[in-house]
């Protein structure tokens, strides 16, 4: 019989194959991208290049775009990270009983189920000037004309799409902290806590809050990188100026004029580059977790 | 009371966007500003039901191409799962699955872009599934990572001593034990795939027409009420999966 | 009495690790060779390479004359049985015993008949519907002997099979072990670290140290030798009784 021994060589030599192939997609392809990328932004490949020049890189000195489309996208991951945490730490630590009545525990689960450009053309529905929103408080008398009603989506801040994220983001995370809670029996300590004298509000903020906001750091900045790279949303919901990254990148790339491709491609690499560095922080936090 | 007061507003939040796309997709001639639809009528949602319905179509092909990645993905995640595990080199392999997780798909998308033109797989279901599997599989992977434990591999061998055959002991006892973990994985590559837009938009070139890609071409139009009707479709399979899903919870001993 | 299985000069090295030296025992039909040593002594490794589930790097071994090197695991008939009980959780304790008859193809009617005699004489007949998880510790290892057994095995590899019992489920579970070995003629290897278990049940006797064997001629041999720890055991036990009065102890 040819699979003695037990973990014989055609099963190890399958399992290496399969590896093999593996790699070659995963990281293979998008090694591949970014080399190519980095060819296109110093016109050695893509469909114009004409040989090596520096001068897109240069042009990185004057042109500020990149720049404040990063700044934009880290305000609005910033912002988004922030206030869906804050919210589910809020619902986790004041009103766990409540989470636990019908009919909560599916109920979080319900924005789960909802694909992000569904969101967006809801939020713009809801609350554009021309939407339910405005309308219902125009009929009750409560703004005098339609441009009275607040920007709310498609502004300079961004509004409109921080709240798209929170409702997407905050029941996530809300049932990760209360897994977490469970899961550390974070219940005991309070007891416990409290027999040390510590009053309710103090386990909340020296037990309870560290201890959730530690174990849920990796998935908090996995977010935080997800929301940086969004899409679907601010291409509803935002401005063309400024721009997300991802909006960014993809409609320089879509543009008819071939000759701005190059610079498209060394915005592309920039962002990949120092979105693999933030993973890699990640990686790092998570290997550290598991120490613990 | 402060409790009520609190599930009230959450359903409120969760269940407006049922309404207002419910009220979008059979209002009739709702324009501003008036607040609510002059007349109502079924016949976006009725025209559905023709057989040569567009967006009938896009949700066969969504549900396709969506149920081929969930397959390909949990399938080669299970074995490439098992493969890492016995790796020397597990932890780096591991590492490397998080690679596509860096890059927010559109960006991943516009990186493999020359290549899958070069492949011939622009504008392409090909293409797009390429695409898709490039995120679903490391996703698949490392969720089934944690099936692959030493206990497992004693059921295994078990298995094996009682007089199994290593496909015997793979169709009688670990596929059984992992059941539950494929079925999550299932759901979930399935719905990264069934949301996902940017990824099939920028490698589709705007050539296969998901249900997604069809949501933003209805809402570049402003064609609103088919907007609407698309995205009940697209909110139509996850919130099965979640009735599914939450039956087979209650099931449980 | 024939001789059974027959190991000769078993080597095993992980990496630049020695875990089996130089191995060499024989066993009998009927016998229970019980093998006592430490965690880390290499005991895992040696029953995992008799059930085929590791290659020997040298040695070979016999069964009945026959080289067991190229057989497979599924077709050596030897069961290795855990610390823990290991029951499928996906079947029933009828399905987690007939299973070994059911991948054998053995007809519907048969199974029944069998699996259903091993429950009454495992005392398990009332939870034969029950899931795993409805079973006591003790209960499961019995189901996980029956699940064994059914195939009528050639040899047991018992990898201290009742480390995780509280002492009186251990103490029930040990006089089982030695029924039902004496009833069904069941050749085994049992490795424990408890000398009490081991002379509990045991036939004959070795002592597996850092990947060596010794195999001993008699219980006094085993008794005897300092390594078993059982000879100060006892001297601990007698010391004990010295110290207490004589005569029996007054309410």
């Amino acid at each position: 019989m040819s699979d003695v021994p037990f973990r014989s060589g055609r099963s190890l030599l399958a399992s290496r194959s399969l590896l093999a192939l593996y790699g070659l997609l995963v990281v293979g392809l998008p090694l591949a991208g970014l080399a190519y990328a980095l060819l296109g932004s110093v016109g050695l490949a893509g469909p114009l290049a004409a040989g090596f020049t520096g001068r897109y890189w240069q042009a990185l000195g004057t042109d500020k775009d990149l720049l404040y489309a990063a700044l934009y996208s880290g305000w609005v991951a910033g912002a988004s990270v922030g206030i869906s945490t804050a919210l589910a730490l809020l619902l986790v630590l004041r009103a766990q009983p409540t989470l636990r009545r019908w009919p909560l525990p599916g109920l979080l689960y319900v924005p789960l189920l909802m694909p992000s450009l569904v969101v967006g053309f809801y939020l713009f529905q809801l609350l554009s000037r021309t939407g339910w929103l405005s309308r219902i408080s125009f009929r009750l008398g409560l703004i005098p004309r339609l441009e009275s009603f607040p920007e709310l989506v498609q502004d300079g801040a961004g509004i409109g799409i921080i709240l798209a994220h929170v409702l997407l983001t905050f029941p996530f995370f809300t049932l990760l902290f209360r897994a977490i809670y469970q899961e550390t029996r974070l219940d005991e300590y309070r007891q416990l806590t409290l027999t040390l004298g510590a009053s309710r509000g103090q386990f909340r903020r020296r037990v309870a809050g560290p201890v959730l906001l530690r174990r849920a750091a990796p998935t908090l900045l996995l977010s935080f990188i997800a929301t940086l790279g969004a899409y679907d949303i601010p291409l509803l919901l935002g401005r063309p100026y400024p721009q997300m990254l991802s909006v960014y990148i993809a409609t320089r790339l879509q543009r008819f004029d071939l000759r701005e491709l190059p610079a498209a491609y060394l915005a592309g690499f920039l962002v990949a580059a120092g979105l693999l560095g933030l993973i890699s922080l990640l990686l790092r936090l998570i290997r550290q977790t598991q120490v613990r | 009371m402060r409790s009520r007061l609190l599930i009230t507003l959450l359903l409120l939040l969760f269940g407006l966007p049922f309404g207002l796309l419910g009220l979008l997709a059979v209002g009739e001639h709702w324009r501003f500003p008036a607040a609510l639809p002059p007349a109502y009528s079924l016949d976006a949602l009725r025209s559905l039901l023709a057989a040569d319905n567009d967006l009938l179509l896009g949700l066969g092909r969504s549900l396709l191409l969506a149920g081929t990645v969930a397959l390909l993905a949990t399938a080669g995640g299970f074995g490439l799962a098992r493969a890492i595990t016995r790796s020397r080199w597990a932890t780096r392999w591991e590492a490397a699955s998080y690679l596509p997780y860096a890059l927010p798909p559109v960006l991943l998308a516009v990186l493999i872009q020359p290549f899958v033109i070069r492949l011939h797989l622009s504008g392409s279901v090909g293409g797009v599934l390429l695409g898709l599997l490039l995120v679903a599989l490391p996703f698949a992977t490392l969720l089934l990572r944690s099936f692959w434990s030493a206990q497992i591999t004693e059921y295994e061998h078990l298995a094996r001593t009682l007089g199994c055959t290593p496909r015997q002991a793979m169709r009688r006892v670990l596929l059984p034990l992992a059941g539950p973990l494929l079925r999550t994985t299932l759901v979930q590559t399935f719905l990264l795939s069934w949301f996902d837009f940017g990824l099939t938009n920028v490698l589709s070139v705007g050539k296969v027409h998901t249900l997604t890609v069809q949501v933003f071409a209805y809402v570049g139009e402003a064609n609103a009420q088919l907007a609407a009707v698309a995205s009940l479709l697209l909110l139509l399979p996850p919130a099965v999966l979640l009735l599914l899903n939450k039956s087979a919870l209650l099931r449980k001993p | 009495m024939s001789e059974l299985l027959t190991v000769a000069h078993l080597s095993k090295q992980f990496g630049p690790h020695p875990v089996l030296r130089d191995i060499s025992f024989s066993l009998n039909q009927g016998e229970v060779l019980a093998v006592l040593g430490r965690s880390g002594c290499g005991k895992t490794t040696l029953l995992k390479t008799l059930a085929g589930l590791e290659a020997p790097d040298e040695g070979t071994l016999l069964l009945q004359g026959r080289d067991l090197g190229p057989v497979p695991p599924n077709e050596r008939q030897m069961v290795y049985i855990y610390q823990e009980p290991l029951l499928f959780p996906h079947l029933t304790v009828f399905e987690n015993v007939a299973f070994g008859l059911r991948i054998r193809n053995v007809a519907k009617a048969e199974i029944d008949r069998q699996v259903r005699e091993l429950l009454d004489e495992l005392d398990l007949r009332e939870h034969a519907r029950k899931a795993p998880n409805q079973l006591s510790g003790g209960q499961r290892q019995r189901v996980s002997f029956g699940r064994a057994l059914i195939i009528r095995p050639r040899l047991l590899l018992l990898d201290e099979p009742f480390g995780n019992l509280d002492a009186q489920t251990r103490a029930d579970m040990q006089q089982l072990f030695l029924r039902v070995s004496r009833q069904h003629q069941i050749t085994s290897l049992f490795v424990t670290h408890d000398s009490r278990e081991a002379l509990t049940v045991g036939t004959r006797f070795g002592y597996l140290d850092q990947g060596q064997l010794t195999s001993f001629a008699s219980v006094a041999g085993f008794v005897q030798d300092a390594r078993t720890a059982i000879r100060s055991e006892l001297a601990f036990w007698e010391s004990i009784r010295h110290a207490l009065p004589s005569g029996p102890p007054t309410a």
